[in-house]
């Protein structure tokens, strides 16, 4: 049942495709006192750069221990995962921080928002990590909350907010660095379904661009915004269908949406997105939204 | 990232735990401003004993009558003779051949009267003595002129009285020089007026009244030839403690006597002032010690604070490593907000120290010392940073992920 990726990619694009993620054979286990609670079980998938993955599965299947791992949270206790090529064990914690703010950009299931920090300032955090300019950060940081719909609450505290509303403040939160992957732990588990659409709308616009998405959900119509759903049971994968091709435009894209995120501000921002030294072959992805056809 | 980012952020996580801060801020602040106050407390109050022990005299001994032979348990029959200090020993002390380190005797016949010039009345101490007795004693004359030595020798009803005893008799303004004066029923002529000293212990030293001791004896004492004390300066400080012996020897000889069994105490300007000064240096170290103790209280204060606000923080801290942050950015956020907290907290406390040591307590003015600053300072810094930095750092070690599950 289990298909590698390798497979996958003679099956669908002729195209020279590019693994962005790959992980073999990724295990996680727990101790429970003195009991080993084997949470992963050899999890193995390829994602390939420009790919709309979700991955579905039963409660307590691993699912976010798994997004925890691809979004270099956590490592796994045993296996390899190849980030662009490169064996994420080799990479320091600066190297790994420096990831997480460029490459990857994460929603996490509980949201993690600071809570004493205000909406503006939770999404600005991650630009002021990479060091981007006060008033550029505040102008991104407003357009990503735009694009969540989350306009009208800048100065609140997460506290102040529905669940649904952090929620779109995490999702405004992982965008808001134009990252070339999207991770995120059931990003609609707690909204209503056109909120849902809009922030799904908004994955497929950056995927639309050329970025890795990989979701988690439970919902079957989230599941197909995607081009390709992975099954986790008991810490494996059991089933992984591809319905369009990697550079494919996403399925349900909006051709007139009403909120449009627009991630590219200048070619030249854009550049200081990338990791030129360091993690190798990784190249910006605005060269993918030229390739693409429209 | 810019050092205004970082500091933005710092004062941001500053005022985001407003309760977490004060505290902290409180716990320096009060261990700080104790550490000053207490320190120039003891230091101030050592200061003032030895300028009391100062203004009893310079290089002085005073030989006090203690009326009765040896130390040892009294056997009846054998030593009912009172002993005296009399003017023969006036004489010998003051022979310089037996007595070489000595420079003046004063005696001292002294008793309390009641002055009354006009309508007003004071009752004060009558120091009946020798025109020595000023100087030894330190007093100098604001207007008017000593005793002298022939007033002395003529039994002339002349009086030098402290300012307090101006004030009580005359009118403000009245020249007392020149007035007669009753004590008890005796007229004394005022020829001089003494400048204020202050008090001294127990006694107030500007309500006195100086005579000739001869006056004194005649009018007011009644014993003739017997003084209750001996005022003797040495030549210098250095040899008073030679003085002191010499003193000892000729009053044995006297009395008939060892020196161990004298009927008089000899007081030693020099041994009081080293005692008071060794009393009041252990007061300094027991207020430092209290001190210490205060500002190690606040300092685990800080520490408990840190540490019970770490859960909240380390899974902020996963959430800022979790977007990014990189170990060395949280590491700077958490010490530039350590060291602000703990440099204004400490900074709070030097100046309300400064504050609180300018007001007199119990009696004794504060003398801020300097290496106390320095000292209490340092020290909460050293406590702030390291409390707001240990757990911070232990944090930004871990995981992103096992921060964030931290509890
Ligand atoms: N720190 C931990 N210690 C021990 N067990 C853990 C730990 N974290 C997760 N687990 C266990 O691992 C299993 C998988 O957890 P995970 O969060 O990956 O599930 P999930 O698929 O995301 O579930 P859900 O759909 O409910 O979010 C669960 O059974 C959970 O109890
Ligand atoms: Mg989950």
């Amino acid at each position: 049942m289990t298909s590698t990726l390798a497979k996958t990619d003679t099956d669908i694009s002729t195209r020279s495709s590019r693994p962005v993620i790959v992980l073999r054979n990724i295990t996680k286990t727990y101790m429970m006192g003195s009991v080993a609670v084997d949470v992963l079980r050899g999890i193995s998938m390829t994602i390939d750069h420009g790919d709309f993955v979700a991955i579905m599965g039963a409660s307590g299947s691993g699912k976010s221990t798994t997004m925890h791992i691809i979004g270099c949270l956590d490592i796994p206790s045993r296996g390899y995962y190849w980030l662009d090529g490169i064996d994420v064990r080799t990479l320091t914690d600066t190297d790994l921080s420096m990831i997480r703010n460029r490459k990857i950009g994460f929603v996490f299931q509980s949201f993690n928002l600071i809570p004493r920090l205000s909406v503006l300032a939770n999404v600005e955090l991650p630009l002021t990590y990479r060091g981007v300019n006060k008033q550029e950060r505040r102008e991104r940081s407003t357009a990503a909350l735009a694009a969540t719909g989350m306009s009208h609450r800048l100065t609140h505290m997460p506290t102040e907010l529905s669940g649904g509303e952090q929620q779109r403040v995490a999702v405004a939160r992982a965008i808001v660095t134009n990252p070339s992957i999207i991770l995120a732990d059931e990003p609609t588990g707690n909204l209503a379904s056109h909120q849902s659409a809009e922030v799904m709308n908004i994955f497929s616009q950056l995927n639309a661009e050329g970025r890795t998405i990989v979701l988690v959900t439970h919902e079957k119509d989230i599941a197909e915004y995607a081009k390709r759903i992975i099954r986790i049971q008991d810490g494996v994968v059991v089933e992984d269908i591809r319905s369009l091709p990697v550079n494919a435009m996403p399925p349900r894209l909006e051709s007139n949406p009403s909120t449009t995120y627009h991630t590219v501000l200048s070619p030249g921002s854009y550049k200081t997105d990338t990791l030129n030294s360091g993690l190798g072959a990784y190249t910006p992805p605005s060269e993918s939204i030229h390739r693409r056809p429209k | 990232m810019s050092w205004s980012d970082n500091f933005v952020i710092a004062i941001r996580g500053i005022t985001a735990n407003k309760l977490r801060s004060a505290l902290t801020v409180l716990g320096l602040l009060i261990g700080v401003s104790a550490v000053i106050i207490l320190v120039a407390v003891g230091n101030g109050s050592s200061l003032s004993v030895e300028q009391r022990i100062n203004q009893l005299g310079s290089n002085t001994l005073t030989v006090i009558n203690t009326g009765r032979f040896g130390r040892g348990p009294a056997v009846s029959g054998t030593q009912t003779q009172q002993a005296t200090l009399t003017m023969t020993d006036v004489k010998n002390i003051e022979n310089p051949n037996e007595a070489p380190d000595v420079k003046s005797v004063s005696p001292v016949a002294s008793t309390t009267v009641t002055a009354t010039y006009g309508s007003a009345t004071y009752s004060t101490s009558v120091i009946g003595s020798t025109a020595s007795y000023l100087n030894a004693e330190d007093y100098t004359l604001s207007s008017g002129s000593p005793i002298t030595s022939q007033e002395v020798k003529s039994h002339t009803h002349v009086i030098d009285i402290g300012s307090e005893v101006v004030s009580n008799l005359f009118d403000p303004g009245q020249n007392p020089i020149g007035q007669t004066i009753q004590l008890n029923s005796a007229n004394f002529e005022v020829i001089g007026v003494l400048a204020p000293k202050g008090t001294s212990g127990l006694t107030n030293e500007d309500s006195i009244a100086i005579a000739p001791y001869t006056a004194v004896q005649d009018e007011l004492t009644g014993y003739s030839q017997s003084f209750s004390e001996l005022i003797v300066q040495g030549k210098s400080s250095s040899t008073l403690n030679l003085a002191e012996s010499e003193v000892e020897g000729i009053l044995a000889a006297t009395n008939d006597t060892t020196v161990a069994n004298l009927p008089f105490n000899v007081i030693n300007q020099a041994t009081l002032l080293s005692t008071a000064k060794s009393t009041t240096s252990t007061l300094t170290v027991l207020l430092g010690a209290v001190a210490a103790i205060s500002l190690l209280v606040g300092g685990i204060g800080v520490m408990n604070i840190m540490l019970v606000t770490v859960t909240e923080r380390t899974r902020e801290i996963g959430i800022r490593k979790a977007i990014g942050a990189s170990k060395s950015a949280i590491l700077i956020q958490f010490l530039f907000e350590a060291v602000l907290l703990s440099l204004f907290g400490g900074a709070l406390g030097v100046a309300i120290g400064m504050i609180g040591t300018r007001f007199r307590i119990d009696g004794v003015h504060p003398v801020v010392a300097g290496y106390s600053i320095a000292l209490a300072f340092g020290v909460a810094v050293v406590i702030g940073v390291f409390f707001g930095f240990y757990p911070a750092n232990r944090a930004a070690s871990l995981r992103p992920i096992d921060a964030l599950r931290y509890d």
